[in-house]
């Protein structure tokens, strides 16, 4: 069942026919790519002439090689457009006559449209790739190791091409006409993420022990919303808008695959469903009938359960959630109706889905607000419990160095909890109980926030089954700290709550180290350092340090405060810095160990001051540790070197 | 030949074709007539391979048609709207249906064009609708392929251009293997150039053939019999299908052979008798009263 009909010819009258596309596309490319480097870079020359060869390249690589977020992002439009221009036959009745009617199998007219559409891309993206290069062969700044960094950069632009035409291909085919397409498109690009956020602002709202439900805010998990969309996967990519340069990040040849491999799924489920589609869709909402319903649930039960989420942050009334359920479901699918019938009076033709959708709506909504599940209350029973952890958010925890790039920060909780599991829980798991009882009396998150009667922690469980629950409760105070000071005793959970315990002395050689101190008027520094911290105060405060630097490299590269915000928070902290020397660091290492070794919880608890450790100037995050009047050999220490305090400069 | 087997083609649960059986003969052409939605565009779309039929097949020389490019290749289907390229001109047509159509004759069709008096170099989006109608038929004539399929392709053309088409289609039967197959809802614009006709209605085919036998079989008589007793036994000795009178001119339709209705006439001793050429307008009313279908005012 072979055609007779060239393929060669097809695909070369396709591309006559999309000439104009190409046209556009290439005066858009050239301006955007070529020109602009040249722009660039004739800035660059102006400004740095005389300067290294290899600042310069790097301007270069910047903007030609990976990681261009402006170009990935032109490349992605330029996608969805070359998908929409090729392949909107598909929407028109009297084209689909003529195609049709040909003597070619749909996959030949699938391929001669897709290839002459995609060429009518690369054509003049690849020219102007070759134009940027030709542009730095006249700079001077290509090398070889360039050169192959812009040869990789356009292989991932094109499959950054491919992602998005054959993501807004898969949109076209669902479809049957260019306004549905739009719709499906926007759909497909933010529906998992608008998913995503209901669910989380639920359990913000409804499950008080859930710890998202605590850390909840508007950003979602790099990962979720990589995977959220074919565009958001392109935009996403690791390190994506970072300047990566000539001597930066390279793409892996396992993630150009994982690239390739969408853009060869999104294709072939595109030329399926073309298989699939009949004729006569073209200039119905939908190319596939049946979805209809689907879609409209699928899209009007999350905007009912959004409306019915407002309206329990607006009035905490059932009523009113009923109402905003119905009317915003009601609305949803009378919108869709409209769009699929293009007639304001079927709107309401459809009762059914109206009706399915608010039940829906309100089973799901009610038994998140009702706790129908038991999720708050939840608690393995004792003996399938495997492992147990504990973290204490007072704590302020702050070990990037030793756990992997993990903070206290929102996110890495459940990474941090994964760290301090313990086999030996009897004493966390009562902890626990008593967390879960306060849940039962109504003691949620945030519930009376200001009683110091009880304290917040953050509790894993793990099942010998190898679930793993994650779960935030309100305890009695002096349960947990009577725990946490029995838990204190075991060694493998200080090392773990302490790691500093475990540095070799290799380690401990190669730190930089501060104290920071806040508390300033307690003088247990002893008067030499207060006085020097009285100083800095007043200094500060006459704005001789306050000062803003003129030039922002200098702010970065000098400042001795600019992991703490810059020079405002000294401004207003009260804070000081108490340089530890290279040659003391050890002794305040082995003199703070020793002092974990008769500290309680209690009197770690709350502490606001600090020994901070680095491994360089350049690092971002400090290793810190807590430091309170119990720290008796380390505070000894520190006041030998207290005439130093101050002058914030790392040693 | 082309073989309509038991085709059937809902759209949004409304029922276009209705197991529609019809054969299609080669070298001859093919007349599909009916009423403004009977399901004529939808049966050439099935037949042409653009709609899939829910139920049945069409066979194309004993090949389905759908999906099929070995089938496909031997039809050009020039649908009632067609759609050209935007900007296009009749010479950037051609060259696409060259492409297309392998067996595409350019010569012809460049000397068609002139002879038609349509400039092949303006673009067809300036055209006028009969010209636009014009070129495309153009095209698919010169497409030179087995079976053309033509919707409504009268519609919008002018007397002469009527005619000139029905010229062309009657020299391509002459001079190679060709059946087109015409479907309108105008009797009268294809009754001169089919062949065969199939009847179309309510998606289902009433019946499909020969003009000729058709004609051989029915006839339309013009008489005045004096006696009134002697009328009504011939209008009982014959197979009428049809009779009217007015004044003492009685008319009738009769079904059956040609000298047997005459003898049976002439026994009767008219003043006046004629038997008259039938249009394909009233074998159609005949014939589709006979089957049972009042559709006089519907098709006519």
């Amino acid at each position: 069942m072979t055609s007779k009909i060239s393929f060669s010819k097809l695909v070369r009258n396709e591309l006559h026919q999309m000439s104009w596309l190409a046209s556009v596309w290439g005066v858009l490319f050239v301006l955007l790519i070529p020109f602009r480097v040249l722009l660039v870079m004739a800035v660059e020359v102006s400004r740095n002439w005389g300067d290294s060869v290899r600042n310069t390249a790097s301007v270069f690589s910047s903007q030609v090689g990976l990681g261009h977020l402006e170009n990935t992002i032109f490349i992605l439009i330029a996608g969805a457009m070359c998908a929409l221009c090729a392949f909107s036959y598909v929407h028109s009745a009297v084209k689909l006559d003529l195609y049709h009617s040909l003597a070619l199998g749909r996959e030949r007219l699938f391929a001669v449209r897709y290839f002459s559409s995609v060429l009518a891309f690369a054509i003049p993206y690849l020219v102007s790739q070759l134009l940027a290069v030709l542009i730095g062969v006249f700079y001077r700044v290509m090398t070889l190791r360039l050169l192959f960094e812009i040869a990789v950069a356009s292989v991932q632009g094109i499959l950054y091409f491919l992602i998005s035409y054959s993501a807004v291909l898969l949109a076209v085919m669902l479809t049957g006409k260019l306004l549905t397409t739009v719709f499906a498109v926007g759909v497909m690009g933010f529906y998992i993420p608008f998913l995503v956020l209901i669910y989380t602002a639920l359990q913000s709202v409804f499950y008080d022990s859930s710890l998202i439900g605590n850390y909840f805010d508007s950003s979602l998990p790099e990962m979720i919303l990589r995977c959220s969309s074919p565009w958001a996967f392109c935009l996403f990519q690791p390190l994506q808008g970072k300047t990566m340069g000539v001597t930066g990040y390279f793409p892996t040849m396992g993630e150009l695959c994982q690239l390739l491999a969408l853009a060869a799924a999104l294709t072939v489920l595109a030329l399926l469903l073309y298989r699939l589609r009949k004729t006569e869709a073209a200039g119905g909402a939908l190319a596939f009938g049946r979805t209809e319903g689907a879609v409209k649930l699928f899209l009007a039960v999350p905007t009912a359960l959004a409306a019915a989420l407002a309206a329990n942050e607006l009035f905490d009334s059932i009523l009113w959630e009923c109402v905003f359920i119905l009317l915003f479901g009601t609305l949803a699918c009378v919108i869709m109706e409209f769009i699929y019938r293009w007639d304001i009076r079927q709107v309401l033709r459809q009762k059914r889905y109206i009706a399915v959708t608010a039940a829906l709506t309100a089973v799901l909504f009610f038994a998140m607000r009702f706790d129908i599940t038991g999720y708050n209350t939840y608690i393995p029973a004792k003996e399938d419990v495997a492992a147990m952890s504990v973290r204490d958010r007072h704590f302020n925890l702050h070990y990037p160095k030793a756990l992997g790039g993990y903070t206290y920060s929102k996110g890495d909780e459940k990474k941090l909890l994964d760290y301090f599991e313990t086999e030996d829980f009897d004493l966390l798991y009562a902890m626990a109980e008593n967390g879960v009882e306060h849940i039962r009396q109504g003691y949620g998150y945030g519930y009376e926030y200001e009683d110091f009667s009880t304290v917040y922690v953050e509790i894993k469980y793990r099942t010998k089954s190898g679930k793993e629950t994650y779960r935030g409760y309100y305890v009695d105070q002096p349960l947990f700290l009577d725990t946490m000071d029995e838990m204190m005793k075991q060694k493998e959970f200080k090392e773990k709550y302490f790691p500093i315990l475990t540095w070799s002395e290799e380690e401990i050689s190669a730190m930089m180290a501060n104290a920071r101190v806040y508390a300033l008027d307690t003088g247990w520094l002893g008067d030499a350092a207060a006085e020097a911290a009285g100083e800095l105060e007043m200094a500060a405060g006459s704005g001789e340090t306050a000062e803003w630097p003129e030039d922002e490299a200098q702010w970065d590269e000098d400042s001795p405060y600019r992991t703490e915000g810059g020079w405002e928070y000294a401004d207003s902290s009260n804070q000081m810095y108490i340089d530890i020397p290279s040659s003391d660091v050890k002794r305040v290492v082995k003199a703070y160990c020793q002092d974990l070794e008769t500290v309680t919880w209690r009197d770690l608890w709350m502490a606001t001051d600090y020994l901070d450790f680095r491994k360089d100037q350049v690092s971002w995050y400090d290793d810190m540790y807590p430091l309170s009047e119990a720290f008796e050999n380390t505070i000894e220490i520190l006041k030998e070197i207290g005439g130093t305090a101050g002058t914030g400069e790392r040693n | 030949m082309i073989r309509i087997e038991e085709v059937t083609k809902k759209f949004d649960g409304i029922l276009a074709l209705d197991h529609v059986n019809a054969q299609i003969h080669e070298n001859s052409i093919f007349g599909l007539v009916g009423t403004n939605g009977a399901g004529k565009s939808t049966l050439l779309r099935v037949a042409s391979g653009v709609l899939r039929p829910e139920q049945g097949q069409v066979l194309v020389d004993e090949l389905p048609v759908w999906e099929n490019p070995q089938a496909k290749e031997k039809i050009c289907f020039i649908p009632d709207t067609a759609w050209f390229f935007p900007n296009a001109t009749a010479n950037v047509m051609r060259d696409y249906y060259r492409i297309v159509f392998p067996g595409f004759d350019q010569a012809r069709f460049d000397d068609l064009i002139a002879k038609f008096e349509l400039d092949p170099r303006r673009k067809l989006s300036t055209f006028s609708k009969g010209m636009k109608k014009q070129v495309s038929v153009l095209l698919g004539i010169c497409a030179n392929t087995e079976y053309l399929f033509c919707d409504e392709t009268f519609d919008g053309l002018d007397p002469v251009m009527r005619q000139t088409v029905k010229s062309l289609f009657a020299s391509e039967l002459l001079n190679r293997k060709f059946t087109p197959v015409i479907a309108s809802h105008s009797l009268r614009e294809i009754e001169d150039i089919c062949d065969h006709v199939g009847l179309l209605h309510k998606g289902g085919i009433l019946f499909a053939r020969d003009l000729d036998e058709m004609k051989l079989g029915i006839h339309k008589i013009q008489c005045v019999i004096p006696d009134a007793v002697l009328e009504e036994e011939l209008l009982s000795e014959l197979e009428v299908l049809q009779h009217d009178k007015r004044g003492s001119l009685l008319t009738v339709i009769v079904r059956g052979d040609y000298d047997e209705v005459l003898r049976k006439i002439q026994e009767k001793q008219p003043l006046f008798s004629e038997i008259l050429p039938l249009t394909l307008e009233e074998i159609f009313i005949s014939e589709t009263e006979v089957a049972g279908y009042d559709i006089k005012n519907l098709v006519f």
